[in-house]
């Protein structure tokens, strides 16, 4: 069981096909991927190259057509979809893009969202944790507003404590940065950096910038549904560098 | 901008979907009224049983009553279906008051959509009229052995091709007004706001709404004085009833929004009652819009039965139980009857309307949605707090419906027979529970497609770009 926990995902011969009949669109042609826990994992590529698919199929948003995934130990290809969204709820933590957040519902609703899916109240570590989170992110004083009444980077760090709250196996973000401006987008990021380096926080990270990169303890370039490059690490310069290298 | 009206409307066809449906029901209404009196009048000429015109006259008027009734339920369905789609579009409008459309160019756009609505509903209503017309004729002719003929006017097909048209494009123009207010900067912005009205929109309205209710009900109370001495106090109470009725729905939201917040903090225990009772809360118009639609239901209904019983009591108590009262309450009763066939239309418009708005709230939420299965939400936990939503608006709606329908009914029986002896509205238990238990039996039916819908949205959906 203690090899498995150090490997917080592993992937095996994931292959996944969109589409059927005369044009069918081969998204992912043959992963093969281990991610290990408590570091900071880039996956890299233009759009177009899989890697939101690999996001997907890896983090149980989407089955892989064939092939098996596993997740903090535990396979996940063939779970029921309810399983399936349990081990979500319970173990793994998102940040999208944008629209993470719930209009409906106040910041800190939505920091609790998980634990108020699952209807019952935190226990008084959880509790102690949270309160931990919210002020590590510097969210006290906006606890009480609602998504709108926030600037793109306030609901990013919400959308991050709210990842954070269950002590998740591994946090996936998908562009975090993206719609943000560049210092919000330096905040954001060094906040995912900082939950890695000081709670040992497992963080899979899918982006096409290499300053978003930069953050990483490892990349893993994609191209054509492929792994293509794999390299530790560096400057967001040492990175570009690295990712023309391989286009030419 | 024409163009971009019709291409829109081609391809969200599907949410317009009851606003046709409503137009239809309305059409083949006014069909089976218009029709079912020309049969009459004609029947009744050939039996040589004296003048045919006053009955002519008197049935239509009875006819445009109701006509107008379920008229006015379908326009209130077909502007919150339009003010809600709109809303949903509010991103798109805005692209295009960036690119230089004028607000009065979003606004005729919207009267294109609404003209389309119109027409579709119109003819598929009366060809529906039409052929149910044939068929009853028909079956009448075969089970009593009697000789009606199908009486074609260009009434039949005029009168509700115009109303239905015309309903459903100013309709649609006003549920697009607010929305075609929106500012050219959102189309740059991206943020889920919600539905909300402006601030100072929805003030005027409240206000707006409550000096309306305050004077309907002013002129309620003197037709109830006026019907103790005349039972012409119905003319004067009736314009009462109607204005009160409007300011109810202009003052909708401001008049829901304590009593949902209320319920729904009632709603713990479970993660989906506590998002259901969120959004509720937070989309006080869109919520305040479905429960105006139950509301008009149940109120008809309610008023019609209150009027009813009344009557019946009051003719009891002049007659005692003598064989004149059997003949007076058989005849009360079959009345009853005609009225509740004749509501039972705009009844079935406000049920439209309920599933429509819970079908296009699903639909609207489906990024919120799949943000909430992506961190944990089960797919029956979706279903179930649809359901929740729907049973709440529900229940709301139909107990203020109760409560209005007997001040109406109330009003309406004693300023029609209140000269003869004033009474107390008369409301019996089973009628309550009848109608609180069919208002429940249908929101949970009215959940289950968009419930399934909810519980379909796919989770990997959360990942797409706005």
């Amino acid at each position: 069981m203690r090899a498995n926990e150090e490997r917080a995902v592993v992937a095996r011969g994931i292959t996944k096909t969109f589409g059927s009949g005369e044009s069918p669109v081969q998204a992912l042609r043959g992963i093969d991927l281990e991610i290990g826990a408590g570091s900071i994992t880039a996956v890299m590529g233009p759009s177009g190259s899989g890697k939101s698919t690999l996001l997907q199929v890896v983090a149980g948003l989407d089955a892989p057509t064939t092939g098996q995934v596993w997740l903090a130990g535990q396979e996940i290809t063939g779970m029921r979809d309810e399983q399936l969204t349990l081990l979500r709820r319970e173990r793994l933590g998102f940040v999208f893009q944008a629209f993470n957040l719930l209009p409906s519902l106040s910041a800190e609703e939505n920091i609790r969202l998980p634990f108020l899916l699952a209807g019952g109240r935190p226990g008084a570590d959880d509790e102690l944790w949270i309160a931990a989170v919210i002020s590590r992110l510097g969210l006290n004083d906006r606890l009480t507003h609602r998504p709108h009444q926030l600037s793109g980077g306030q609901q990013q760090r919400v959308a991050i404590a709210r990842a954070l709250a269950t002590r998740p196996a591994v946090i996936f973000a998908d562009e975090p940065s993206g719609a943000l401006d560049s210092a919000s987008g330096d905040e954001v990021l060094g906040l995912l950096r900082s939950a890695s380096t000081e709670y040992g926080q497992t963080v899979v990270l899918i982006t096409h910038d290499s300053r978003a990169a930069s953050i990483a303890d490892r990349v893993i370039r994609m191209s054509d549904g492929l792994i293509v490059d794999d390299f530790p690490g560096g400057t967001a310069e040492q990175i570009g560098e690295r990712m023309l290298g391989v286009t030419e | 901008m024409r163009l971009w009206a019709l291409r829109e409307l081609r391809e969200t066809a599907g949410r317009y979907a009851a606003g046709v449906a409503v137009v239809a029901v309305v059409a083949a209404f006014a069909v089976l009224l218009l029709e079912t009196i020309e049969v009459f009048v004609r029947m009744l000429a050939t039996t040589d049983m004296g003048d045919a015109a006053p009955v002519r006259a008197a049935l239509t008027s009875v006819g445009l009553v109701f006509l107008g009734i379920a008229v006015l339920t379908a326009a209130i369905v077909i502007s919150g279906t339009f003010a809600t789609v709109y809303a949903g579009r509010r991103r798109d409008i805005a692209l295009l008051r960036l690119v230089g459309a004028t607000s009065a160019q979003v606004r005729r756009a919207s009267r294109i959509d609404g003209l389309a609505v119109g027409l579709a509903g119109a003819v598929a209503g009366i060809a529906a009229g039409i052929l149910i017309s044939l068929g009853a004729i028909g079956i009448l002719n075969a089970s009593l052995g009697i000789g009606l003929e199908f009486a074609w006017t260009p009434q039949l097909v005029v009168v509700p091709l115009v109303v239905c048209v015309a309903v459903s494009a100013l309709a649609a123009s006003s549920g697009a007004k607010v929305v075609a207010r929106v500012s050219p900067a959102e189309g740059a912005r991206s943020d889920g706001g919600g539905t909300q009205l402006p601030a100072a929109v929805a003030r005027g309205r409240g206000i707006a709404g409550v000096v309306l209710f305050v004077v309907g009900g002013a002129i309620l109370a003197l037709g109830l004085i006026a019907g103790l001495v005349s039972p012409f106090g119905l003319l004067i109470a009736f314009p009462g009833g109607v204005l009160s009725i409007v300011g109810v729905i202009l003052g909708a939201s401001a008049l829901t929004a304590p009593i949902v917040a209320a319920v729904t903090r009632l709603l713990r225990g479970r993660g989906e009652y506590l998002l259901a009772g969120a959004n509720l809360r937070a989309n006080a118009v869109r919520t305040a819009r479905t429960i105006v639609s139950v509301l008009i239901g149940v109120t008809l209904v309610t008023m019609f039965t209150v009027a009813g019983e009344m009557y019946l009591a009051q003719t009891r108590a002049y007659f005692g139980d003598a064989v004149e009262f059997e003949a007076v309450a058989q005849f009360i009763t079959v009345m009853l009857v005609v009225v509740y066939v004749l509501t039972a239309f705009s009844v079935l418009v406000a049920a439209i309307g309920l599933g429509s708005n819970l079908s296009l709230s699903v639909l609207q939420r489906q990024r919120e949605i799949a943000v909430l299965r992506s961190v944990g939400l089960t797919s029956g936990q979706a279903q179930r707090m649809v359901l929740v939503e729907s049973v709440v608006v529900a229940g709301i709606g139909a107990v203020l419906g109760l409560a209005l329908g007997v001040l109406y009914g109330f009003v309406g029986a004693n300023s029609t027979f209140g000269s003869q002896g004033f009474s107390g509205p008369v409301l019996s238990p089973w009628f309550v529970v009848a109608v609180l238990g069919g208002a429940v039996a249908f929101s949970v039916l009215a959940s289950l497609l968009p419930g399934r819908r909810a519980a379909r949205v796919h989770p990997a959906e959360a990942l797409r770009d706005a």
